[in-house]
Protein backbone atom coordinates (compact mmCIF):
# COMPACT_ATOMS: atom_id res chain seq x y z
CA UNK A 1 0.00 0.00 0.00
CA UNK A 2 2.74 2.53 1.09
CA UNK A 3 4.22 2.17 -2.59
CA UNK A 4 1.32 3.34 -3.95
CA UNK A 5 0.10 6.29 -1.62
CA UNK A 6 1.35 8.92 -4.35
CA UNK A 7 -1.31 7.37 -7.07
CA UNK A 8 -3.71 7.39 -4.50
CA UNK A 9 -3.23 11.22 -3.69
CA UNK A 10 -3.02 11.85 -7.56
CA UNK A 11 -6.63 9.93 -7.61
CA UNK A 12 -7.80 12.61 -5.24
CA UNK A 13 -7.65 10.26 -2.24
CA UNK A 14 -6.31 9.87 1.41
CA UNK A 15 -5.56 6.52 2.99
CA UNK A 16 -6.16 5.54 6.66
CA UNK A 17 -5.09 2.12 8.10
CA UNK A 18 -6.26 1.03 11.64
CA UNK A 19 -5.82 -1.60 13.35
CA UNK A 20 -6.28 -1.99 17.15
CA UNK A 21 -3.17 -1.34 18.23
CA UNK A 22 -2.08 1.32 20.53
CA UNK A 23 -0.61 4.67 19.05
CA UNK A 24 3.14 3.48 20.84
CA UNK A 25 2.95 0.22 19.01
CA UNK A 26 2.48 2.20 15.50
CA UNK A 27 4.74 4.58 16.48
CA UNK A 28 7.50 1.64 16.67
CA UNK A 29 6.37 0.17 13.81
CA UNK A 30 6.42 2.79 11.61
CA UNK A 31 10.27 3.75 12.90
CA UNK A 32 11.02 0.03 13.02
CA UNK A 33 9.67 -2.51 10.21
CA UNK A 34 11.24 -2.10 6.61
CA UNK A 35 7.73 -2.27 5.16
CA UNK A 36 6.05 0.18 7.14
CA UNK A 37 8.81 2.72 7.08
CA UNK A 38 7.41 4.34 4.01
CA UNK A 39 3.97 4.85 5.03
CA UNK A 40 2.74 8.26 5.09
CA UNK A 41 -0.54 8.05 5.82
CA UNK A 42 -2.16 8.35 9.09
CA UNK A 43 -1.86 4.91 11.19
CA UNK A 44 -5.24 4.74 13.40
CA UNK A 45 -5.81 3.59 16.92
CA UNK A 46 -9.11 1.36 17.57
CA UNK A 47 -8.23 -0.31 20.50
CA UNK A 48 -11.57 -1.48 21.49
CA UNK A 49 -12.59 -2.60 18.07
CA UNK A 50 -16.08 -0.42 18.17
CA UNK A 51 -14.56 1.58 14.85
CA UNK A 52 -14.18 -2.35 13.18
CA UNK A 53 -17.23 -3.69 14.31
CA UNK A 54 -19.23 -0.69 12.68
CA UNK A 55 -17.42 -1.22 9.53
CA UNK A 56 -18.26 -5.14 9.39
CA UNK A 57 -14.32 -5.58 9.88
CA UNK A 58 -14.16 -7.23 12.96
CA UNK A 59 -13.19 -10.66 13.34
CA UNK A 60 -14.75 -12.50 17.29
CA UNK A 61 -12.00 -15.13 16.73
CA UNK A 62 -9.08 -13.21 16.28
CA UNK A 63 -10.38 -10.35 18.78
CA UNK A 64 -8.86 -8.01 15.68
CA UNK A 65 -9.96 -6.42 12.25
CA UNK A 66 -9.91 -8.93 9.34
CA UNK A 67 -7.59 -7.30 6.31
CA UNK A 68 -10.36 -5.07 5.34
CA UNK A 69 -10.83 -2.04 2.64
CA UNK A 70 -13.60 0.00 2.20
CA UNK A 71 -14.16 2.80 -0.12
CA UNK A 72 -15.50 5.91 1.30
CA UNK A 73 -17.01 8.69 -1.70
CA UNK A 74 -16.14 12.78 -0.93
CA UNK A 75 -19.59 13.00 -0.05
CA UNK A 76 -18.96 10.61 2.60
CA UNK A 77 -20.82 7.26 0.97
CA UNK A 78 -19.33 3.98 1.43
CA UNK A 79 -18.70 2.41 -2.30
CA UNK A 80 -16.77 -0.44 -1.87
CA UNK A 81 -16.42 -3.17 0.57
CA UNK A 82 -13.46 -6.08 0.47
CA UNK A 83 -12.32 -8.93 2.66
CA UNK A 84 -9.61 -10.94 2.19
CA UNK A 85 -8.36 -14.04 4.00
CA UNK A 86 -5.99 -14.11 6.74
CA UNK A 87 -3.09 -15.83 4.76
CA UNK A 88 -3.84 -13.94 1.16
CA UNK A 89 -2.47 -10.04 1.30
CA UNK A 90 -4.17 -8.13 -0.23
CA UNK A 91 -3.88 -6.36 -4.03
CA UNK A 92 -4.00 -2.97 -3.90
CA UNK A 93 -3.71 -2.37 -7.92
CA UNK A 94 -7.05 -3.78 -7.44
CA UNK A 95 -8.23 -0.88 -4.85
CA UNK A 96 -6.46 1.56 -7.34
CA UNK A 97 -8.28 0.21 -10.61
CA UNK A 98 -11.76 0.49 -8.49
CA UNK A 99 -11.39 3.69 -7.71
CA UNK A 100 -10.37 5.09 -11.14
CA UNK A 101 -13.22 3.75 -12.17
CA UNK A 102 -15.76 4.98 -9.56
CA UNK A 103 -14.00 8.64 -10.55
CA UNK A 104 -15.30 7.28 -14.53
CA UNK A 105 -18.27 6.32 -13.66
CA UNK A 106 -19.51 9.77 -11.66
CA UNK A 107 -17.18 11.71 -14.61
CA UNK A 108 -19.53 10.03 -17.27
CA UNK A 109 -22.06 8.59 -15.91
CA UNK A 110 -21.32 5.30 -17.57
CA UNK A 111 -21.18 1.71 -16.08
CA UNK A 112 -17.07 0.33 -15.99
CA UNK A 113 -17.72 -3.26 -17.33
CA UNK A 114 -16.03 -6.03 -15.99
CA UNK A 115 -11.83 -5.72 -16.30
CA UNK A 116 -12.33 -2.68 -17.09
CA UNK A 117 -8.91 -0.75 -17.10
CA UNK A 118 -8.57 3.50 -17.46
CA UNK A 119 -8.84 4.22 -21.28
CA UNK A 120 -11.03 1.72 -21.85
CA UNK A 121 -14.88 2.68 -22.83
CA UNK A 122 -17.46 2.48 -20.10
CA UNK A 123 -21.22 0.78 -20.77
CA UNK A 124 -24.59 2.17 -21.01
CA UNK A 125 -26.71 1.00 -18.26
CA UNK A 126 -29.73 1.66 -20.43
CA UNK A 127 -32.66 -0.89 -20.60
CA UNK A 128 -32.65 -0.76 -23.93
CA UNK A 129 -29.06 -2.40 -24.13
CA UNK A 130 -30.52 -5.35 -22.57
CA UNK A 131 -29.64 -8.52 -24.81
CA UNK A 132 -27.47 -6.00 -26.82
CA UNK A 133 -24.19 -6.26 -25.18
CA UNK B 1 -6.54 8.46 26.12
CA UNK B 2 -7.99 6.88 22.35
CA UNK B 3 -11.48 7.82 21.94
CA UNK B 4 -13.86 6.35 19.17
CA UNK B 5 -16.94 8.62 18.66
CA UNK B 6 -19.61 7.05 16.22
CA UNK B 7 -22.71 8.76 14.45
CA UNK B 8 -26.16 6.52 14.83
CA UNK B 9 -25.40 4.78 11.21
CA UNK B 10 -23.09 1.53 12.38
CA UNK B 11 -23.57 -1.85 10.77
CA UNK B 12 -22.95 -3.61 14.21
CA UNK B 13 -25.95 -5.54 13.38
CA UNK B 14 -26.54 -5.23 9.80
CA UNK B 15 -24.18 -6.54 6.93
CA UNK B 16 -22.87 -3.42 5.01
CA UNK B 17 -25.00 -2.20 2.44
CA UNK B 18 -22.98 0.42 0.11
CA UNK B 19 -23.90 3.85 -0.93
CA UNK B 20 -24.85 4.21 2.47
CA UNK B 21 -23.45 6.86 4.33
CA UNK B 22 -20.27 5.43 6.00
CA UNK B 23 -20.41 6.68 10.31
CA UNK B 24 -18.14 9.20 11.34
CA UNK B 25 -15.45 8.98 14.09
CA UNK B 26 -12.48 10.09 15.55
CA UNK B 27 -9.58 8.29 16.65
CA UNK B 28 -5.76 8.63 18.15
CA UNK B 29 -3.07 8.12 15.16
CA UNK B 30 0.51 8.23 14.83
CA UNK B 31 1.17 10.03 11.51
CA UNK B 32 4.58 11.37 10.47
CA UNK B 33 6.39 11.37 13.61
CA UNK B 34 3.55 12.47 15.26
CA UNK B 35 0.22 11.80 17.73
CA UNK B 36 -3.06 13.18 16.21
CA UNK B 37 -6.56 12.76 16.25
CA UNK B 38 -8.07 11.75 13.04
CA UNK B 39 -11.70 12.36 12.61
CA UNK B 40 -13.54 10.78 9.38
CA UNK B 41 -15.36 13.37 8.62
CA UNK B 42 -12.43 16.05 7.92
CA UNK B 43 -11.55 14.06 5.04
CA UNK B 44 -15.14 15.23 3.38
CA UNK B 45 -14.40 16.37 -0.44
CA UNK B 46 -11.94 13.62 -0.62
CA UNK B 47 -12.01 9.65 -1.27
CA UNK B 48 -11.24 7.45 1.44
CA UNK B 49 -9.40 4.13 1.73
CA UNK B 50 -10.64 2.56 4.55
CA UNK B 51 -7.31 0.15 5.38
CA UNK B 52 -8.43 -2.33 7.92
CA UNK B 53 -5.58 -4.52 9.59
CA UNK B 54 -5.03 -7.05 12.21
CA UNK B 55 -1.51 -6.50 13.96
CA UNK B 56 1.16 -4.15 13.40
CA UNK B 57 4.07 -5.82 12.26
CA UNK B 58 2.09 -8.54 10.42
CA UNK B 59 0.98 -5.18 7.79
CA UNK B 60 0.60 -6.68 4.39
Amino acid sequence: MADHYEEFVQLGAEVLAISTDSVYSHKIFAQVSPSARKVQYPLLSDPTNEISKCYGAYNPETGSASRTTLIISPDGLIKFFCKYPRPVGRNVLEIIRVLQALRFSETTGLGAPAGWMPGQPGIQRDWNMVGRI
Amino acid sequence: MSRVVLSDQCFVKEPIVLDKPAADFTAEAYYRGQRVDVKLSDFRKKWVILFFYSNDFTFV
